[in-house]
C-alpha cells in the first residue's frame, strides 16, 4: 500500500563503519543505546535508522576497504556516515568525503583528516597526546629522552608534535627508533636490539608513540626486559585497561581518554552496566569516544536546516559546548565552519598509570 | 651594503590591523611590542620581528571596506602575515581576501564564521561561547521565560542563532527578541521606550542582550533607570569599544581572575609602561593570544614564507591562553583554524558597587 503523504516518520539513515572487529559490538551497543536516550527526550522528531558495515581496515586489513564501505552506505542514502577509528582511514576519507559531500564524523586520533566534509571527535588526540606526555616528562624532570614509534602514518603525525613539544618544554630527544606497525615474527628481536641500543645513550625517560598492538608487545617487552627506565606512552596505551595485558604494562605511565572526575562518563558506564548486565566494562575510554561520536552527530541532525547530507553538515558546524565523555569534566564538543576537530579542552587525554596491576590516575597536563 | 655571512638576518615582516578606536590601538600596539622583547630576549626566535602598523577606519562607524583595503596595503609591503581587524564584521569580509592574496591571518574577531585556509581566529570574544554561557547562567539562575535584545551588527544575527540553539537545548523559553539600531542617534529612547512596554507586558524572568559597541552601554543604562528589576544579562559585556558596564549587570568576558598567564601579561605590561594608563584585561588577553600563537606559527614554519607559516600555524597546540579560564589553550591544525579552546573561553562577571567581580563559569549542559 503506498504511503500517505504526510503519514508515517522516515527515518534519518545513518551509515555506521564498524572497521574495528574486536570493538565493533562494544560501539554498536553504544549508538543504540544513545539514540534510544534521545528518541525517549524528545529531541528527536524522527526515527533514525542505522545501517552498518564491517570493513577489515588498518592496521592489518586494507585503508582501500574502508572507502569502498562509506561509498556503499553513500549509495544506500545515508545522510551521514560514522566510524573511521583507525587514524589512517580516518586521515584517507576526508578527500573521498569532499567528492561524494556526504558528511563523515571520524573517529580516529590524527588531526589531519578535517575536511569540508570530515569532522573529527577522536579517539585519542595526537597534539594533545604529544603534549600530555612531554608536560609529564617536563613535571618530572626528564629532559634527555629516546623515543620509539611505528610505522603506522599517524605515528609519524604524534611525532611531529612531540618533537615541537619537546622543544617548547626544554626536552632534548636523544634518538627515534621505528618499528614495524604489524606484529611481524621478529618482532621480539628488534626491540632486543632496540633496547640495547637506546639503553647505551643513558637517557632520563623512554616515551613511546605508537599506534596498535605492537605498542603492547614493545611495553611488556621493555617490562620484562629489566630495563627500569621511567617510561611513558601515548593512548596505545589502552591495551593496560585489559587485565589480561594490564602486566605487560607495570610501571608504565600512559595517556587515555577516561578521568574518573568525569561524570557524563560516570553516568555513562553505569547506565551501560545496567543495560548490558553480560558485559563486564575494564575502561570507560571507548564507550566515551562512541557516545561523543554518535551524540555530536544527533546534535548535528537536530541542528540541521533541512535533512539532507549538506543540511546536517551545516547542523554540525553547530554543535557548541557539549559536555564530553572522553577527557576530563571540562572536556566539550564543539564545531564551527572551518573547525572541525569537536573534542576541546586542556584535558581531552588525561594520565595514568600500572601500578600493582590497577590502572590508576597520574594526573592532568600541566600547560606550558 | 650587508655582508651576508654576517648579517644576523633580516626581521620577519608582521603586518598589524589596528582597527580600534585610536586609544585602544595604542594599547594594543604596546602590549606586541611587550610580547616581541620577550621572545626575542628568550632567544626562541633569532630575527626578531618588525612591525607594520595600519589604523584603517573600520566598523562600526567606519566601513568593513576601509580594514579590508588596510590588509592590502600591508601585503603589498612585503608583510609576511597580518594579526588584527578586531571587529566581527571586518572577521567575517577578509577571509576571502585572505584566500586570494594567500598571506595568513590572525583574525581577532568575535564570529566562528571568519575562518577559512589562510584566516585564523583568535577571538576577543567568542559568539558561541557568550551564547551558551549565557544560557547556563539563565538556566542555573531558573530563569526560564527570556526576554532578548540584539542589535543590527553584522554579527548578532550569529549570536542568536546559538542562543536559540543553546536555550532549546537547556530547556529555556524565548518571549521576545527584539533588534536595536547599531549606532547612536537622536531617535533611541524612543526605540528603547516601545521596547520596554512589550516586557511589562510580557513579564519575562530575565532579559538578556547581545549587543556589539556603545548602543549597549545605552540600552543598559536606560534598562537600569526604568526602575525595572528583572535580572539581566548581557555578552561580551567588556569590548573595547564600550566605555562602562552597567551597575547590577551580569556580562560575559574574557577576563578570568584565576587564569596566571593573564596576570603575568599585565604585570609585565605594568612594569614595562609605568607612565601608561593599564589597558583592559580582556584587550590585554587578545592581543597576547593573537600575536603568541603567530609567533609560535613563525617559529615553527618549515620555511620563512606566508605559506610556510601557514604551515607553522597549522602545528600550533595545546598553548596555555591568557583568555578565558585557567584551563583555555589555543591550538590550530588543517581544517581547524579556531584558535581558543575550552568550556571557559568566556567567563561570566557581575558589575557590583563598580567593579566587575567574578560570577562563575558555565556549566555545560
Amino acid at each position: 500500500m503506498q504511503k500517505h503523504y504526510n503519514d508515517g516518520d522516515g527515518p534519518v539513515k545513518i551509515g555506521l563503519v564498524l572497521d574495528k572487529i574486536r570493538h565493533r559490538d562494544e560501539a554498536d551497543r553504544i549508538y543504540s543505546m544513545i539514540m534510544d536516550d534521545y528518541i525517549e527526550s524528545g529531541r528527536l522528531e524522527r526515527n533514525i535508522e542505522f545501517i552498518k558495515v564491517y570493513p577489515y581496515g588498518p592496521p592489518a586489513g586494507s585503508i582501500q576497504t574502508v572507502i569502498n564501505a562509506y561509498h556503499d552506505l553513500c549509495d544506500q542514502g545515508c545522510l551521514a556516515v560514522l566510524g573511521f577509528n583507525h587514524a589512517d582511514s580516518s586521515i584517507a576519507i576526508g578527500t573521498v568525503a569532499d567528492e561524494r559531500k556526504v558528511p563523515v564524523v571520524a573517529l580516529g586520533a590524527t588531526v589531519d583528516g578535517m575536511a569540508e566534509w570530515a569532522f573529527s571527535i577522536c579517539w585519542s588526540s595526537i597534539p594533545h597526546d604529544a603534549y600530555t606526555v612531554a608536560s609529564w616528562l617536563r613535571r618530572n624532570n626528564y629532559k634527555r629522552v629516546v623515543v620509539t614509534y611505528d610505522r603506522a602514518a599517524h605515528a609519524e603525525e604524534y611525532l611531529i608534535h612531540f618533537r615541537l613539544a619537546c622543544a617548547r618544554a626544554g626536552i632534548r630527544i636523544l634518538a627515534d627508533e621505528r618499528f614495524p606497525q604489524i606484529q611481524l615474527p621478529e618482532l621480539e628481536d628488534i626491540f632486543a636490539s632496540a633496547v640495547e641500543d637506546l639503553k647505551s645513550l643513558r637517557p632520563d625517560a623512554l616515551a613511546h608513540v605508537g599506534t596498535g598492538p605492537v605498542a603492547g608487545r614493545w611495553a611488556g617487552h621493555v617490562t620484562r626486559s629489566g630495563w627500569g627506565i621511567p617510561r611513558v606512552m601515548n593512548d596505545a596505551f589502552f591495551g593496560a585497561s585489559d587485565p589480561a595485558l594490564a602486566p605487560s604494562y607495570e610501571g608504565w605511565v600512559g595517556t587515555t581518554m577516561w578521568d574518573p572526575d568525569n561524570e557524563v562518563t560516570n553516568d555513562l558506564m553505569k547506565r551501560y552496566c545496567e543495560r548490558y548486565p553480560e558485559i563486564k566494562l575494564t575502561s570507560g575510554e571507548r564507550v566515551s569516544l562512541f557516545r561523543d561520536g554518535i551524540a555530536a552527530l544527533l546534535e548535528g541532525i537536530i541542528l540541521a536546516p533541512t535533512l539532507t547530507p549538506e543540511g546536517v553538515r551545516q547542523g554540525l558546524e553547530m554543535v557548541q559546548l557539549l559536555p564530553a565523555a572522553s577527557g576530563g569534566p571540562r572536556t566539550c564538543i564543539s564545531f564551527g565552519p572551518y573547525a572541525h576537530r569537536g573534542t576541546q579542552g586542556a584535558d581531552v587525554m588525561v594520565l595514568r598509570r600500572v601500578k600493582n596491576g590497577e590502572l590508576i590516575m597520574e594526573g592532568h597536563i600541566e600547560l606550558f | 651594503m650587508k655582508n651576508e655571512q654576517e648579517a644576523l638576518g633580516d626581521p620577519i615582516k608582521i603586518g598589524v590591523l589596528l582597527d580600534m578606536p585610536r586609544a585602544c590601538s595604542d594599547q594594543a600596539e604596546g602590549i606586541y611590542n611587550l610580547l616581541a622583547e620577550q621572545y626575542v630576549a628568550k632567544k626562541r626566535f633569532e630575527r626578531g620581528f618588525e612591525f607594520v602598523r595600519a589604523d584603517p577606519c573600520g566598523p562600526p562607524a567606519g566601513s568593513i571596506h576601509a580594514t579590508i583595503e588596510a590588509f592590502h596595503e600591508l601585503c603589498d609591503k612585503d608583510c609576511l602575515a597580518v594579526i588584527g581587524c578586531s571587529h566581527s564584521g571586518s572577521s567575517i569580509a577578509i577571509p576571502a581576501h585572505a584566500d586570494a592574496r594567500k598571506v595568513p591571518l590572525i583574525s581577532l574577531g568575535a564570529t566562528a564564521r571568519g575562518m577559512s585556509d589562510w584566516t585564523f581566529s583568535v577571538c576577543r570574544s567568542s559568539v558561541s561561547h557568550n551564547a551558551y554561557a549565557m544560557a547556563s547562567w539563565l538556566k542555573q539562575q531558573g530563569h526560564k521565560r527570556i526576554a532578548v535584545t540584539w542589535d543590527r551588527a553584522d554579527d548578532t544575527p550569529e549570536y542568536l542563532l546559538h542562543f536559540r540553539n543553546a536555550v532549546e537545548r537547556a530547556g529555556l523559553q524565548i518571549l521576545v527578541d527584539v533588534r536595536l539600531p547599531q549606532l547612536v542617534g537622536p531617535e533611541l529612547s524612543g526605540i528603547f521606550e516601545a521596547i520596554f512596554a512589550q516586557f511589562w507586558t510580557l513579564k519575562p524572568d530575565a532579559l538578556a542582550h547581545f549587543g556589539t559597541g556603545r548602543i549597549a552601554d545605552h540600552w543598559a543604562n536606560f534598562v537600569n533607570d526604568s526602575g525595572w528589576t528583572a535580572p539581566r544579562i548581557m555578552g561580551d559585556a567588556a569590548s573595547p569599544e564600550r566605555v562602562s558596564w552597567p551597575e547590577g549587570w551580569v556580562g560575559v568576558t574574557t577576563w578570568d581572575d584565576d587564569n596566571k598567564v593573564a596576570s603575568k601579561v599585565y604585570d609585565d605590561y605594568r612594569v614595562r609602561y609605568p607612565d601608561a594608563e593599564a589597558p583592559k584585561r580582556e584587550l590585554i588577553a587578545v592581543c597576547r593570544d593573537g600575536l603568541t600563537a603567530l609567533i609560535e606559527g613563525i617559529i615553527q614554519a618549515p620555511i620563512l614564507t606566508r605559506d610556510g607559516i601557514r604551515r607553522g600555524l597549522e602545528l600550533v597546540q595545546m598553548l596555555p591562553a591568557a583568555s578565558g579560564g585557567p584551563r583555555t589553550c589555543l591550538g590550530f591544525s588543517p581544517h581547524n583554524h579556531r584558535g581558543l579552546q575550552g568550556p571557559d573561553v568566556m567567563v561570566l562577571r557581575r558589575m557590583q558597587d563598580g567593579q566587575p567581580v567574578m560570577e562563575g563559569r558555565i556549566q555545560l549542559f
